[in-house]
């Protein structure tokens, strides 16, 4: 008896407890991202913590960067969280985003066959590496899909001065992993960002031939869809995600992260 | 709905003015679809008069399979077909994956069963003095065959074209295997789903009105025929 | 009808050679009376035949019974007693399922094609071919063996007219009318010249005109040496051209 009388105390103390947690009810969050966020598992880690401080679900859609913002544009999600800084310049000087917040950057690498057919291993300048790639006519797969790694690569290219599409340079329009897969198939080249290489390195014949380059950073931003521009926006949640990830406490969190026991996401609120 | 008449006005422009990335993508398809279906009847049309008119052991169940691989999701016959092309797989060897010939494998794979089903169920309800008719006069095999055939043109017309909509509109299988390479195997529905992903929805309605119109003309055209097959012939 | 049964032999306890016995056909017919000679050969030897539906209904079953050179026979019958289904059974279009059908001349087969077209079965209601009358026609020539087309040509405008088709030769020959259909399906069959032609019920529904004309192919083709058995349920100007019957009745048959 004495026992039973312990446990509902505890339990009522367990319940008082947790409705104090659930001091504001923020209802659903919709957040568009990138599959690069989701796939990692960043946000699996991240998000149970901002739904129990905050009492909000948050439903994740994950796409590319390109449907993501579109989404917002539309109004669809009442936030967003991609990797394009020109392109989510642009949704913000359009009047569809506001408050952007950069929370963390992580590194794009480039990736290539173990036998290495255009010898780029050891060139840490990317844009050196690139013309490697398309001096020697070597297969390189590109993501085609408008997503900020596709954008990125396009960049780069630009910068690297290489007319595309040179031989050897297939558009297929799919998401990082399915890349990574066909660039192992066909024993091409291709640009990823690290997260999915972590995770598909094990499944795929490929190594790295190229990091560490600074323009190989890829910065993260988190931005709020416009309430002016859509009715029935979660704008209040929004605003919590946005700000909470920008706290110390989520940025601990990020820098604590690790795929395959290797850090993946550097936070950079701050900076 | 500005948005949307928006978007459907700019896919009518797309396909008007001819431009040519959509219309090698919608070619691609056209020429994968068409292959495919081109090396699958010949063998659906025989299996399925010899599940109809053979009395053999195994039979039932050759049937039965036939109607449970209908019902097999496309990306499955895509996910099994990759994984036998793939380098690490037994045919890897083939260096066949992400190509229009491993997409017009998958499509023979996808719309075989259909043909089959659909041309069994053809001869059976065949009038049977057609083909006993045309064995007795002395006909080769291969003439009564014809004769049959020709009995049930509408059916086998129809079987066709049911084949062809499900494998012209699949993209399961067709992404899986070909990859959406963009100018090689990027067909339209493959482009559809990339161009929905980048939000790109004026290309991807333009590709889908493409199919739109496409099952349009094709039912029409069954009607047309269906219609004139009665005037003649009752 | 019941009564001649009574002295009927029944073909499992007989000699093969005994069923010719009760056969009697006025001898003003051009060919010969039916009464094989004793070395006569068989066209066709049926051995424990049995036939049923659903496993458990037995539609007959015939113990032995042998069709002789010479020999035009009328299958008779009342309707349902599977007088089809027998012809069926012997010219190959249903599966035997238990006993032996045997031919002594002719090895019937559809793929070789010494053995197409040997053992004719002609439907009750004839199944004609989409196109023109000649089109049926030409059908039969192109099926023949090489050697044999050209002499099938020349046969072709003499068989036009003995049915009486030689009119109607660019009809489209769904739209033939009944007698005419019957007419071009004997026809085709004449023009193949099989060596077993089966006729089911071919006198049926039929006007006097059609049934004298076919009555004169059928004849032609006894005379080329086809063997002819043909089915019907009462007499008519065709049964006059037999001259033995087999009657199908309690799940039997009786040669008369």
């Amino acid at each position: 008896m004495k026992k039973l009388t312990h446990l509902l105390a505890a339990a009522v103390i367990s319940a008082t407890v947790s409705v104090q947690a659930v001091a504001e009810d923020l209802g659903i969050v919709r957040l568009a991202t990138t599959t690069s966020t989701y796939n990692s598992g960043l946000l699996d880690y991240l998000l149970p913590t901002f739904e129990k401080e905050h009492g909000a679900t948050v439903q994740v859609i994950a796409v590319g960067t390109g449907k993501a913002l579109r989404m917002g544009r539309d109004g669809d999600v009442d936030v967003v969280m991609t990797h394009a800084p020109k392109a989510e310049a642009k949704f913000v000087s359009e009047g569809y985003g506001i408050e952007p917040r950069g929370i963390m950057y992580n590194d794009f690498v480039l990736v290539g066959p173990n036998n290495d057919p255009a010898k780029v291993k050891g060139t840490q300048d990317i844009t050196q590496a690139l013309e490697k790639v398309s001096a020697n006519k070597a297969l390189f797969i590109s993501r085609g899909d408008d997503s900020g790694t596709h954008k990125k690569e396009l960049n780069l290219w630009k910068q690297a001065a290489v007319k595309l599409p040179f031989d050897g340079y297939r558009e297929v329009g799919q998401g990082m992993g399915k890349v990574l897969q066909m660039t192992s198939e066909l024993q091409g080249y291709t640009l990823t960002d690290r997260g999915t290489w972590l995770a598909y390195k094990t499944k795929v014949d490929l190594a790295i031939v190229s990091e560490g380059d600074a323009r190989l950073f890829n910065p993260y931003q988190v931005i709020q869809v416009n309430p002016e521009r859509h009715e029935g926006l979660n704008t209040k949640g929004a605003e919590s995600l946005s700000k909470w990830l920008v706290s110390d406490n989520a940025q601990d969190m990020i820098d604590n992260f690790r795929l395959h026991g290797e850090k993946l996401f550097v936070a950079n609120a701050k900076d | 709905m500005a948005a949307l008449t928006e978007t459907f006005a700019h896919a009518v422009e797309l396909l008007v003015s001819g431009d040519e990335q959509l219309w090698t993508i919608i070619g691609v398809s056209f020429r994968v679809s068409f292959l495919a279906l081109l090396t699958a009847c010949v063998p659906a049309v025989f299996l399925g008069f010899i599940l109809a008119y053979w009395r053999f052991p195994g039979r039932w169940f050759l049937l039965s399979m036939t109607h449970t691989l209908m019902a097999v999701p496309t990306v499955v016959v895509g996910l099994l077909l990759f994984m036998l092309l793939s380098r690490s797989g037994p045919l890897g060897d083939w260096r066949m994956l992400f190509t229009q010939d491993a997409m017009i494998i998958g499509q023979i794979l996808l719309c075989l069963p259909l043909l089959v089903s659909m041309t069994h169920t053809a001869f059976q309800s065949a009038d049977k003095r057609a083909w006993e008719t045309a064995r007795m006069l002395g006909a080769h095999p291969l003439r009564c065959l014809w004769v049959l055939m020709h009995e049930v043109r509408y059916a086998l017309i129809a079987s066709l074209v049911a084949a062809f909509a499900r494998i012209i509109a699949e993209v399961g299988c067709a992404m899986m295997v070909g990859g959406n390479i963009l100018n090689y195997t990027r067909n339209i529905t493959t482009a559809i789903a990339l161009e929905t992903l980048k939000g790109e929805y004026a290309q991807g309605v333009a590709l889908g009105l493409v199919l739109f119109i496409l099952a349009m003309i094709l039912n029409l055209g069954m009607a047309l025929l269906r219609g004139r097959g009665q005037l003649s012939h009752r | 009808m019941n009564s001649d049964i009574q002295s009927n032999l029944y073909l499992s306890s007989v000699e093969p050679a005994s069923c010719h016995d009760v056969t009697a056909r006025p001898d003003n017919h051009p060919w010969h009376s039916g009464k094989p000679s004793h070395s006569a050969e068989r066209v066709l030897q049926i051995n424990g035949l049995k036939h049923s539906w659903n496993k458990d209904y037995v539609l007959f079953e015939i113990p032995e019974l042998s069709w002789f050179k010479e020999q035009v026979i009328w299958l008779k019958g009342e309707n349902g007693t599977g007088k089809s289904t027998l012809m069926r059974l012997m010219a190959g279009l249903e599966p035997v399922q238990q006993g032996s059908v045997f031919f002594s001349d002719i090895k019937p087969s559809l793929f070789r094609s010494s053995g197409r077209g040997r053992v004719c079965y002609l439907h009750q209601t004839p199944y004609l071919f989409a196109g023109t009358v000649q089109q049926n026609l030409q059908f039969v020539i192109r099926s023949l063996p090489f050697a044999r087309r050209r002499k099938a040509e020349q046969r072709l405008t003499e068989g036009r007219q003995m049915a009486a088709l030689h009119h109607l030769n660019d009809q489209v020959a769904t739209t033939l009318s009944g007698g005419e259909r019957q007419r071009l399906a004997l026809l085709r069959a004449w023009l193949l010249q099989p060596d077993i032609l089966f006729l089911d019920e071919p006198a049926a529904n039929l006007d006097d005109g059609s049934v004298e004309l076919i009555c004169m192919m059928v004849k032609d083709l006894i005379q080329q040496g086809t063997a002819v058995m043909l089915s019907s349920h009462q007499s008519c100007a065709l049964t006059q051209l037999t001259n033995q019957s087999w009657l199908l009745k309690n799940g039997t048959v009786y040669a008369l």
